[in-house]
């Protein structure tokens, strides 16, 4: 019971959080609340949103992946070289950008279990890999696909919001059910909690500790398509930096950086409360040093009162 | 001249450790403690070192009373420790480590040239003086690690040496050697208190030896005057008799037979377990217990090669833990919170960790508690509800949690590895309920204790083991405790 009232304690805080920042920006803003606002804040949420999922599942999991913004970027090369260079439909484009991304994560998940070199030190070196592969495949060039994935972007007939947005709300609950529900998010815990017990209880660790860098890098290629369709183009320098909003949105969720702890539904509102913090700064005419000093501390209070909380606990 | 004066030294834990221990120590004295697992020997040792506050008693370090004592104080007046765990940094240098509690420095830099010398004079007193105090410690042997921690000590003024198991990672001649260094110190007028398992030695190099038996002094005798078969009966005390409501639910097949050259364990016969029988492991810390339980369940840190026979089926020796479970094996490992229990978890989470009840990979909700509390009923977990997280649970409960958590697999062959460590009477008690209960429904279960009585009072056979290889086997039958003791620390004749 106790439990449960922490739980939703932790998830309330958050969301009165986030209604906050709503409030603050519609009384010092001037018109955060129109149309335009509220479409920018929800184009940039499917991308950070794919992307933060699958940060939050490593996390979990006792990892990291700070390759994921490169990934974004390659697999948004590999979209255009498909529907531009190769003429393959979007469909086709998809398999092969999901393919890169799994690949990438099935690479970084295995060096990590099987070396024992840490995942931050292993997928540091992927970020700058995926990048120059990114480069490699556009030749340093911003493919322009146009309407055939821009479609993708497009808001659906009778729902208002694009297919992006609907499949990003699909992964959250997806992530979200897979965590709490099955056996393989257990599994996740308890490999972030505690690897060793996991080891001694006769369950072998090494599948799950790399499956989860191959979701990361999936989630990566939705998140590619999402912003390709968006900007209509593969931008190879796309996503620089990305890894370390995702990493943000799930500690303003309440992730522990430890492993072993953390929700992803609670991610989806960190993911809300950056987006609306930036367009909402925007908006209100902040410039970029403000922008930039709000928002880490914005990161470190979140961390705070979770540390604070635990230790309350 | 008197150094070291403890009078009526009291200590309890969960139950008493030290009891109205006395003890006059001598200036220049080699003093040899020794004693069984669990005797109250490290005890003892910590509250001399000051790491530890005895309960009541008195304790005189060179006449001086001192009533409430930290390490530091102590380490002031002379008092110097070297425990088994070494307690150095390995990735700075020799010198570095000799003098990390004084580095000599200038405005806060390191005087590099004073600590060479002083490294240099120091090292010369062990006889390392062809060392170079530059040397990084983490390239040196385990033999070497040792005589610097017992140099870093001299680095001190030395009045009183404690020197905790200090030949047990050396080779003959650096044990060799290191006598001659202790004898050397203590012409120095140091007192030096050797604390052993190797009776032999402590024969060889020790003026008096003290021998502690359930946290009760009862020898303290000129090593001239006795030998190492009088020690041992001292160290094992009078032979009770296994109480007799015991019973046994041994059966006459075989559920688990080991046999190999495994190379951590030495295993130098078959070894040979029954359906319902419970097999006690009894040995000296150290002595390859633990590693014994580890080869059979395949988490032995080398490469074991040997043949496992579980229920009459055949196989090579496991691999990993996973191919142990997979074939009914369970173990319940020494150190619960290191490698046994989701601590931050739940109860019900804890539990249901191996087979969580599922459809198709989805957990079953209505199921997961209920599994859980259906597994730790007989068990009688003192809890809220199967939610309760695991760190708010006494270590007996946890204990428990740690056995229904195995328990859901269905195990043919339990390995327990210590198993009511720092686990209160009550739940002890309903521990060994517990696995007399899974006894009588056929399993098989090996029962690793550093407590004779315990083994003595719930196992029907006792293998000891001493320096890696099996060295004795008793039945329950003819319990003779003294040859038992034996068994664990000397060569056998049996």
């Amino acid at each position: 019971m106790t439990s449960l009232i922490a739980r939703y304690g932790q998830a309330a805080g958050l969301i009165i959080a986030l209604l906050a920042l709503v409030v603050i920006f519609s009384i010092l803003g001037n018109g955060f609340f129109s149309m335009r606002t509220l479409i920018s804040i929800s184009n940039q949420i499917p991308d950070l949103t794919f992307v933060a999922v699958g940060m939050t599942l490593v996390l979990i999991a006792g990892g990291i992946d700070l390759s994921v913004g490169s990934l974004l970027a390659l697999c948004s090369a590999v979209l255009g070289m498909a529907m531009v260079d190769a003429d393959l439909g979007l469909g086709i484009a998809i398999v092969l950008a999901a393919i890169t991304g799994i690949v990438c994560g099935l690479v970084s998940g295995s060096i990590t279990v099987f070396t024992g070199v840490p995942a931050f030190i292993v997928t540091l070196g992927m970020l700058e890999i995926a990048r120059g592969l990114a480069y490699l495949v556009s030749d340093s060039q911003t493919l322009y696909i146009g309407e055939s994935i821009e479609i993708v972007a497009y808001p659906l007939p009778g729902l208002g919001i694009s297919a992006a947005y609907v499949a990003a709300l699909g992964v959250v609950i997806l992530g979200h059910v897979l965590l709490t529900r099955t056996v393989f998010g257990r599994y996740l815990i308890a490999i972030g909690t505690n690897e060793d017990t996991v080891y001694m209880a006769g369950i072998n660790p090494r599948p799950y500790r790399i499956a989860v860098f191959a979701l990361s890098g999936f989630l990566c290629a939705l998140a590619a398509l999402s912003q390709s369709a968006r900007l209509g183009s593969a931008d190879p320098n796309a996503a620089i930096g990305l890894e370390l909003s995702a990493i943000a949105a799930a500690v303003i969720g309440g992730t522990s950086l430890m492993g072993g702890r953390g929700s992803v539904a609670m991610t989806f509102v960190g993911v809300l409360v950056i987006s609306v913090l930036q367009t909402g700064l925007a908006s209100v005419g902040a410039d970029e040093p403000s922008k930039r000093i709000i928002t880490g501390a914005v990161i470190v209070v979140a961390a705070l009162v979770d540390v604070w909380r635990n230790r309350n606990e | 001249m008197t150094l070291v004066e403890l009078t009526d030294v009291c200590k309890r834990y969960a139950g008493p450790v030290l009891r109205d221990v006395s003890l006059s120590l001598a200036a220049g004295e080699i003093h040899g403690l020794v004693g069984a697992n669990g005797a109250g020997k490290s005890t003892l040792c910590n509250i001399i070192a000051g790491i530890v506050q005895s309960d009541s008693g008195a304790i005189r370090i060179d006449g001086q009373n001192i009533s409430v004592h930290t390490r530091s104080q102590l380490r002031n007046l002379g008092v110097q420790y070297v425990q088994q765990e070494l307690n150095q940094v390995p990735t700075l240098s020799v010198a570095d480590n000799l003098f990390l509690h004084a580095l000599p420095s200038r405005w806060g830099v390191l005087d590099q040239k004073a600590l060479d010398l002083r490294a240099r004079s120091v090292l010369a007193e062990v006889g390392l003086q062809d060392l170079a105090p530059k040397t990084r410690l983490s390239d040196l042997g385990v033999g070497t690690r040792q005589l610097i921690a017992i140099a870093s000590t001299l680095a001190g003024k030395g009045r009183v040496l404690i020197l905790d198991e200090p030949t047990s990672a050396l080779s003959e001649h650096e044990s060799e050697f290191l006598f001659d260094r202790i004898a050397a110190i203590a012409a120095t007028g140091v007192c030096v208190i050797y604390v052993s398992h190797k009776l032999n030695e402590v024969l060889a190099i020790c003026d008096r030896v003290s021998v502690l038996r359930d946290g009760q002094l009862v020898a303290n005798v000129a090593t001239k005057s006795v030998n190492q078969d009088d020690l041992l009966s001292y160290i094992s005390g009078q032979s009770q008799t296994p109480k007799m409501h015991f019973v046994s639910h041994m059966q006459s097949t075989v559920a688990l037979r080991v046999t190999g050259s495994a190379r951590a364990f030495k295993l130098i016969s078959t070894l040979e377990l029954a359906h319902g029988e419970r097999l006690g492991i009894a040995g000296l810390v150290g002595a390859g217990r633990s590693e014994l339980l580890h080869t059979i369940f395949g988490s032995s840190r080398v490469a074991n090669q040997g043949t496992i026979e579980i229920n009459g089926q055949q196989s090579p020796l496991f691999r990993n833990p996973q191919a142990a479970r997979l074939a009914g094996i369970a173990l319940v490992s020494e150190d619960r919170q290191k490698d046994g229990l989701l601590l931050s978890q739940s109860i019900a989470t804890n539990v249901n960790l191996i087979n969580p009840p599922q459809q198709a990979g989805f957990i079953r909700k209505s199921a997961f508690e209920r599994q859980a509390s259906e597994s730790t009923s007989n068990l009688e977990i003192k809890c809220r509800g199967m939610q309760q997280t695991m760190t708010e649970l006494s270590g007996g409960n946890q204990q428990k949690v740690v056995l229904a958590k195995w328990l859901v697999t269905e195990p043919s062959i339990l390995l327990l590895d210590e198993p009511t460590r720092g686990v209160d009477a009550a739940a002890r008690q309903r521990i060994h309920k517990a696995i007399a209960n899974l006894a009588k429904q056929g399993l098989g279960v090996i029962w690793v204790s550093s407590e004779l009585d315990e083994l003595r009072d719930n196992c029907d056979r006792i293998l000891t083991v001493r320096d890696g290889q099996i060295s004795g086997t008793f039945d329950r039958s003819n319990w003779d405790q003294d040859r038992i003791t034996r068994a664990m620390f000397t060569e056998t004749t049996a």
